[in-house]
């Protein structure tokens, strides 16, 4: 509550001291609600990204009074899961239907699916879902807002670079070592995923 | 089972775009990975800087120190480095091409992007203090100034520091500046800006000013002494030929901003209004044109006399000079100017041609200047 108290009075650190306390609180909350019955781990954090967003912007809006921040961030997030699973079932409906046409493609897109060769692919076929001439538009407003390094990220994979070591220098990391390089690029490549994942969300 | 992976900030930072509200959004994307990267910071607290708020101008020493202790880095050098991400982003701004085509810009098209702030501080002006100055007003501005800055600073008379502290201002230092060097440094910090076209001369200084921030140029090749004279001088037009007409016009009509910032074109009514406060509505230019001999327009004299008097005073101040002036001892006119000028080019560090000049000026209001033998 005092930290509450601090964002409504302006304090410069609050939101981020807010924003990991929340990270750690709201995380399990939801697993445990949501966890049994649906898979929602790649769903998790841009959900409760943006449910935190929401609170650090509009503070006034929570009423302590009605009770807990925790609950209060956990039910934002929980309705933004579940819109996009409803989303997501729509999209692999169509999605099915489409693959049924096409012969060449041979892995569906799975974002559970930890297997990374699968996930690059899946990155891959992102430019394979069409979008409609009022679609593009909004596609391309969502595009503007990428960082420099993650319009780099999105270029090298739908021009299907593979080598880790272009993502590397594209996003100045060469002066890691190897190993690093890798992890570091993979964590490019998953934050454009969901990002990817989430405008593909709202463009259904 | 395998535990699930801590979530991270980064979807926080990521929904929080273009929110000004937060330093992730109060930057812009280029100026957020070269902050990073100045500051050597690894991702998780780079996220965490970028949720924080920006430091706000009237309490930017207060809050950027709580922002550094958060995120464990040394608070001057956040300083330093969020006043010139904060000039960057600013200079990646540019204005919008109606408002540009504005007859209140003309004479801005010899620079590119034609919306800049630029003053020189050349040998031959910092020099000569010419043309009437308002003493009152200089004093004024530089106690006001002081008064603003963190006690440590104020006390040491540190104008480096207090510019950080105390101003929407990056200083940079080069070696050999000139004018097109300076372009060339504009040019690679802000893409798209072509610097401007001007013969290139060496230069001691030089202000660059756009929407509210500034960044000073040095020339690293002066003596230490010189160098701070140089940057009190651009801090006299930074403060004197920007931040003032700029305040002025805030206070008229907030809405006014907006067309000297090239966001819109001037209306009829913003006309009007400014016409009737008595301001100049048009950005505000300040280029040093030279004769054979180095010199300018009286125009342009005047505000370099001003800013060179306000230089002077801000690191040698009034009343502290005239204390120095009251103890000088010796027996003649000339031994006293040759004694307060040692005083105080070693009280303040001012260069000895500085110090000389305000000896006299000192030693005159002291004691009504040398007597009748003495002269």
């Amino acid at each position: 509550m005092a930290l509450h108290q601090a964002l409504l009075g302006g304090s410069r650190v609050a939101p981020a001291k807010l924003a990991e306390r929340l990270l750690s609180s709201v995380v399990p909350v939801l697993r445990k609600q949501l966890l049994s019955s649906y898979d929602i781990e790649d769903l998790l954090p841009a959900a409760l990204g943006e449910s935190i967003a929401n609170y650090l912007k509009y503070p006034d809006r929570y009423d302590p009074s009605l009770g807990g921040l925790v609950p209060y961030v956990a039910m934002d997030a929980r309705g933004d899961i579940l819109n996009a699973l409803k989303r997501r079932s729509r999209w692999r409906s169509k999605e099915v239907a489409s693959l049924e046409n096409r012969d060449t493609l041979d892995v569906a897109f799975d974002p559970s699916d930890r297997n990374v060769n699968v996930e690059e692919e899946a990155l891959d076929r992102v430019e394979l879902f069409e979008v409609n001439a009022e679609q593009r538009e909004r596609f391309e407003e969502e595009l503007a807002r990428f960082t420099h390094e993650e319009r780099r990220v999105i270029e090298l994979v739908t021009n299907n670079v593979r080598a880790t070591s272009a993502y590397a220098d594209a996003l100045g990391l060469t002066h890691l070592p190897v190993d690093q390089q890798r992890r570091e690029v993979k964590k490019w490549k998953d934050r454009v995923k969901r990002r990817m994942e989430r405008i593909r969300d709202r463009l259904a | 089972m395998i535990a699930s992976p801590s979530p991270s900030l980064g979807p926080v930072v990521d929904a929080l775009s273009g929110d000004a509200d937060f330093i992730h959004g109060w930057l812009g994307a280029d100026e957020r990975s070269w902050l990073t990267r100045t500051l050597g910071l690894e991702d998780d607290p780079s996220a965490r800087l970028r949720l924080c708020r920006p430091p706000r101008e009237g309490s930017f020493f207060a809050d950027v120190s709580e922002i550094a202790s958060y995120i464990q880095v040394d608070s001057y050098a956040l300083a330093v480095a969020l006043r010139e991400a904060a000039f960057r982003s600013a200079l990646s701004q540019r204005p919008e091409p109606e408002a540009i085509q504005d007859p209140l810009w003309k004479g801005a098209a010899r620079v590119s992007p034609p919306h800049l702030l630029l003053e020189a501080a050349s040998d031959y002006q910092m020099t000569t203090a010419g043309g009437s100055t308002d003493v009152a007003l200089v004093r004024q501005l530089a106690r006001t100034y002081w008064a603003g800055c963190p006690e440590e600073v104020r006390a040491r008379l540190d104008l480096r520091a207090s510019v950080t502290w105390c101003l929407p201002m990056t200083v940079v230092t080069l070696p050999h500046l000139t004018t097109r060097l300076a372009s060339q440094w504009l040019h690679h910090r802000a893409p798209g800006a072509s610097g401007w076209d001007t013969d290139e001369y060496p230069a001691r200084g030089l202000l660059l000013a756009w929407r509210g921030h500034g960044v000073v140029l040095l020339d690293g090749n002066q003596r230490t002494e010189e160098l701070v004279l140089t940057l009190a001088h651009e801090v006299g037009h930074f403060l004197l030929d920007y931040m003032e007409p700029r305040r002025r016009i805030v206070d008229a009509d907030p809405e006014l901003l907006d067309v000297l910032d090239g966001l819109r074109p001037a209306s009829k009514r913003d006309r009007a209004r400014a016409a009737l406060a008595g301001l100049a509505l048009g950005p505000h230019f300040h280029f040093l044109s030279r004769d054979s001999l180095g010199g300018s327009t009286p125009g342009i004299e005047s505000l370099e006399g001003r800013a060179s008097a306000f230089a002077i005073e801000l690191l040698s101040p009034w009343e502290e000079a005239l204390q120095l002036a009251a103890a000088v001892e010796g027996s003649s006119y000339t031994e006293r100017i040759k004694e307060l000028t040692t005083l105080l080019a070693v009280r303040f560090d001012l260069p000895l041609w500085a110090a000389h000049a305000r000896a006299t000026v000192a030693l005159m209001s002291a004691e009504g200047g040398p007597n009748f033998f003495e002269r």
